[in-house]
């Protein structure tokens, strides 16, 4: 009898336990959408607003915490600085501020902007290293009250980067409790389709789609190491029956010079990382020799066969890459 | 009986025995004071791993002909050309020659003066220097692992 009776404890025990956490799941935090607009104009004004919601269903005592808005954008942009972020809702109203590299995101251990990048990923975009996750907290921390429901929004007002670009936004909410811990009703995300930026300088930069060629870190100068990257299996090009694949390229310097390097040797051939995709890693000032009173402001760049005949650039057409060497 | 008696004299001796041996051992042995060496990073030092923005570079890039030389004049000098902070020879110096946390660069006509985090852990019974810069674009940084060149 009293073994049945402790059984019985135990089941009631769990079974509690299951409906406490059931109860706790339907509590969470909802996004449900983000108004961006068509498109972006370089070097203006932007605003994002995100349309939030909260549903708490707390089984013991108060819920208290910071309102956490993550915003991701390409580094061009410098959001941390250009960027402002408030908030508007029934139980408070405030600008928000960004998260300081010394506090840690407690379940990664890691700064927030590199927690959000590890955790909620690039959303989609092709050289996420041109991307960075913006992290911005309430200055107070809320009590959320019991079954107390409600709605509100949180507005971005940013700055467009100088740069026509192609890619894709990311937003982020959640709450300073839960930080990243992983669960879905606490970390809620949304992620654009591709956002262009227009009337700004130089070619397109396209995060959205694949690229007969890449240079990584996207900002750098001659004292950088690059990397240039070559995709050779997303268009038919004349090197598609070729995996000898060599740089032709050429610098141009602060003070009006160029030096070209246009050989087919082991320095110049690319090397082949799968998929029909190949890289070459250099130091501009190394590769091209520059003297030391001067500075290489933008590359002209082909890869070609064994031959050197044979060439592709940009957008598969007889004309160069170009690669302009800036921070921006 | 004399057993027992003889028993007792040797449990006494042995007792006896053994509070000197641990009066002795509690006697003050003279202290040798421990001082931490100053670091003598002084020789030629190769890059063994390079990593940018936490990307490994160091089979794809060829590290093999860049030496970083740290003198006993306290100047420093390279051998082939490499990336760095600074590009010119010059001078060095530690902040603390014991403990130190930071290096300083500065080269010779002081127009460029530069100071890193200095991490000088022990592997593998062999000391290397860590060196964190950005050569180029402040948002991209390169970490550099050096070992001394036997």
């Amino acid at each position: 009898m009293k073994k049945l009776l402790k059984i019985n404890n135990r089941k009631i025990i769990i079974y509690s336990f299951l409906v406490v956490m059931m109860l706790m799941i339907q509590c969470g935090l909802e996004l449900n959408g983000v108004d961006i607009p068509d498109h972006g104009v370089a070097g203006e004004a932007i605003t994002f607003v995100m349309h939030c919601g909260i549903q708490p269903r707390i089984q013991s005592g108060n819920y208290t915490t910071k309102l956490v808005i993550g915003f991701l954008a390409p580094k061009s942009w410098h959001a941390a600085e250009n960027t402002m972020v408030s908030f508007n809702s029934p139980i408070g109203s405030s600008p928000m501020s960004v998260i300081p590299a010394s506090q840690l995101e407690p379940n990664t251990n890691l700064p927030w902007p590199q927690a959000c990048m590890q955790v909620l990923g690039a959303g989609g975009n092709l050289v996420p290293s041109g991307m960075e996750w913006v992290v911005f907290q309430s200055r107070d921390a809320y009590t959320i009250v019991n079954n107390e429901d409600f709605n509100f929004d949180v507005t971005i007002n940013s700055k467009c980067g100088p740069n026509n670009m192609l890619f894709k936004l990311g937003f982020y909410y959640g709450d300073s409790k839960e930080s990243l811990s992983g669960d879905a009703n606490y970390t809620k995300t949304f992620f654009s389709g591709c956002f262009s930026v227009i009337n700004g300088k130089g070619n397109i930069i396209d995060y959205c789609h694949p690229q007969l060629s890449t240079v990584s870190p996207v900002s750098s100068l001659d004292n950088d190491i690059i990397t240039l990257g070559f995709n050779n299996g997303i268009d038919t090009t004349v090197l598609s029956n070729t995996n000898n694949i060599y740089l032709c390229a050429k610098a141009f310097t602060d003070n009006g010079d160029s030096i070209s390097v246009c050989e087919q040797t082991d320095r110049t051939r690319l090397t082949a990382i799968g998929g029909k995709q190949y890289r070459i890693d250099l130091w501009p000032r190394g590769f091209f020799n520059v003297p030391d009173d001067e500075k290489i402001t933008r590359l002209e760049y082909f890869f070609t066969d064994a031959s050197g005949t044979m060439k592709v650039g940009n957008n598969n057409t007889d004309q160069p890459f170009q690669y302009i060497f800036s921070c921006q | 009986m004399l057993m027992s008696g003889n028993n007792k004299l040797n449990k006494v001796l042995l007792i006896t025995c053994l509070l000197i041996g641990g009066l002795y051992a509690c006697k003050k042995q003279p202290t040798i004071p421990f001082r931490e060496p100053l670091k003598d990073i002084t020789g030629s030092w190769e890059i063994i791993k390079l990593t940018r923005n936490g990307e490994d570079l160091t089979s794809r890039i060829d590290l093999s002909k860049f030496r970083l030389v740290f003198n006993k004049d306290s100047t420093y000098s390279f051998e082939g050309k490499f990336p760095f902070i600074v590009s010119q020879p010059g001078t060095y110096s530690l902040d603390n020659p014991q403990f130190p946390f930071y290096i300083s660069f500065t080269t010779k006509d002081k127009t460029i003066r530069d100071t890193l985090n200095f991490i000088y852990p022990i592997v593998n019974g062999q000391r290397q220097i860590s060196l964190n810069i950005s050569p180029g674009c402040s948002t991209n940084t390169y970490n550099y692992v050096f070992k001394k060149v036997e």
